[in-house]
């Protein structure tokens, strides 16, 4: 009896943020992320897990993505689920610029490929339409080039400015 | 927003860019510039880029009926009634009409021509407007084009362009070591004819073959290991009209006289499964014994929208070719690229970075 009430119940684990809040989540939900995987089975699960990485809002956040993406207990995902989730995706990244890079680097520092696609794709998208000048401005980047080397880099493929 | 990024990240970001977007982005700083150049860089980027255009050639001609020129443009297989771009290859004379302008074979975003000008083989990166010319390999005059192939070595990272010699001895170009040498492997069937344009498929060029007898075959060669091996066909041979590829699946076109109809299969994983089945239209249907042999209309897919539920055709009666978008679903037509006039070649490309340090002459 006890040991069939003790399986319908999901294995926790608990996250820590790097500002000290902690996360209850199902362990096969936070195996979503490859690094936290890696951990649970070098057998990190009977302590807390750190996530030195990730602010509380953030991890927040992505444990709201784990919740949506862990794998259904039963079976297949079907099609109409797919979709509702390829909905939710989108939802979930239409935020401001801070928030989208945050989850951003934790989809990098996680190893969360789902979310990194997500995110990567819509930081790109951001970026297409700017200017050389804007980019620098973005990312911080002192431009290196002589004039007479940009000019030559330019000229190189003048079609790519029209 | 501002940021600071690590660099594997930025590359992931970067790397989901546009072509066009990336080459002015050369421009922000030297690390930049170097990134965008690097080859581990463009293998990343062709394996998340979602660019997909169609390169179509045009023709214009006079009231004679003579070729003026040929012009390329690039349009987005997604929006594919947007204003599309020309784009011209740099090798391109207009004096010289269209047989002088084949086509071998698309691959990874890259366009292998071949010219009748000084026999010249090159490989064209349309999205970046840079070429590579081959080293000379002589070949006779009204050699067909069948009888050449373009494909990508996954396993050693290198293009690759084979010629097949009288249907015999197969020739094989390596973009890596930019020469051509003997395969050792050789060309199986002494008694068949290849008809179609071979295809690029995951690692492998494919052929439709026919021998004397009309049999027909699926001839693969393995890029990696350059061995050829047959390979098994969906439906009645005899039938078979076309080999293509859409969106990572092998497809080929069988014409059924008992139903008027042309059915579609693709290959998925092992198996072949029917794509869909169009009706031949009433007003076509009196050269029925003509398509029987073989002639007349043919019908190929170009490729499909990223949903897959339409599927771009190709028909191509007697050198007059019409291109329409059918819904699979709703199995309704609808007209394709009608704003473009005249074309007479279609293919698609990725958008790909490769080449980018290749000859620009």
């Amino acid at each position: 009896m006890s040991s069939t009430l003790c399986c319908s119940f999901a294995k926790n684990v608990t996250l820590r943020s790097s500002d000290g809040q902690t996360f209850e989540v199902e362990e096969a939900a936070a195996q979503v992320s490859q690094t936290i995987k890696r951990m649970i089975e070098d057998g990190c699960t009977g302590s807390v897990i750190p996530v030195p990485n990730l602010t509380g809002p953030v991890l927040a956040l992505v444990i709201e993505y784990f919740k949506k993406h862990s794998p259904p207990s039963d079976g297949c995902p079907t099609a109409l689920l797919e979709m509702e989730i390829k909905d939710w995706d989108a939802k979930f990244v239409a935020v401001d610029n801070d928030t989208l890079l945050d989850l951003t680097l934790a989809a990098h520092y996680l190893e969360i490929q789902g979310l990194l696609d997500l995110t990567c794709h819509r930081v790109a998208d951001i970026l297409n339409d700017n200017s050389v000048e804007k980019i620098r401005e973005i990312f911080h980047i002192k431009n290196d080039f002589t004039p007479e080397e940009e000019a030559e880099e330019r000229s190189k493929i003048q079609w790519a400015f029209e | 927003m501002s940021i600071i990024l690590p660099q594997a990240l930025l590359s992931e970001i970067l790397s989901r860019l546009p072509v066009k977007s990336l080459l002015r982005f050369r421009c922000v700083s030297k690390a930049w510039l170097a990134l965008i150049k690097d080859p581990t860089f463009i293998n990343i980027h062709l394996h998340n880029t979602r660019e997909r255009n169609l390169i179509v050639q045009t023709r214009n001609v006079d009231q004679n009926d003579q070729l003026l020129n040929l012009k390329y443009y690039s349009v987005p297989v997604n929006f594919s009634e947007d204003r599309p771009v020309e784009v011209l290859p740099p090798f391109y004379r207009p004096e010289y009409s269209l047989s002088f302008y084949k086509i071998i074979g698309c691959c990874n975003g890259l366009v292998c021509f071949r010219t009748y000008d000084k026999e010249k083989i090159v490989i064209w990166n349309p999205s970046i407007r840079k070429y590579k010319k081959l080293p000379f390999e002589p070949v006779k005059f009204g050699y067909p084009i069948e009888n050449f192939a373009f494909g990508y070595d996954s396993v050693n990272n290198d293009y690759k362009v084979l010629k097949i010699m009288e249907l015999c001895e197969v020739n094989v170009y390596s973009l890596k070591a930019h020469s051509w040498r003997r395969v050792e492997d050789k060309w199986p069937y002494k008694d068949s004819s290849v008809f179609g344009k071979p295809i690029y498929f995951n690692g492998t060029l494919l052929w439709l073959v026919r021998n004397v007898t009309n049999r027909i075959r699926l001839l693969a060669f393995h890029l990696t290991t350059e061995k050829f091996e047959e390979q098994t066909l969906p439906v009645q041979p005899r039938a078979i009209k076309t080999l293509e590829v859409l969106e990572g699946s092998i497809c080929v076109s069988a014409y059924r006289p008992d139903a008027q109809c042309i059915e579609f299969w693709i290959m998925k994983e092992t198996s072949w499964s029917q794509l869909c089945t169009l009706p031949v239209p009433l007003n076509l249907r009196y050269n029925k014994r003509l398509m029987e042999m073989g002639i007349g209309i043919q019908w190929r897919v170009v490729c499909s929208t990223d949903d897959g539920e339409k599927v771009l055709m190709e028909m191509d009666n007697n050198n007059n070719v019409n291109f329409f978008w059918y819904d699979i679903k709703k199995k309704t037509y609808s007209n394709a690229l009608a704003h473009i006039g005249d074309k007479t070649w279609l293919g698609t490309c990725v958008g790909s970075l490769f080449l980018l340090d290749g000859d620009s002459v």
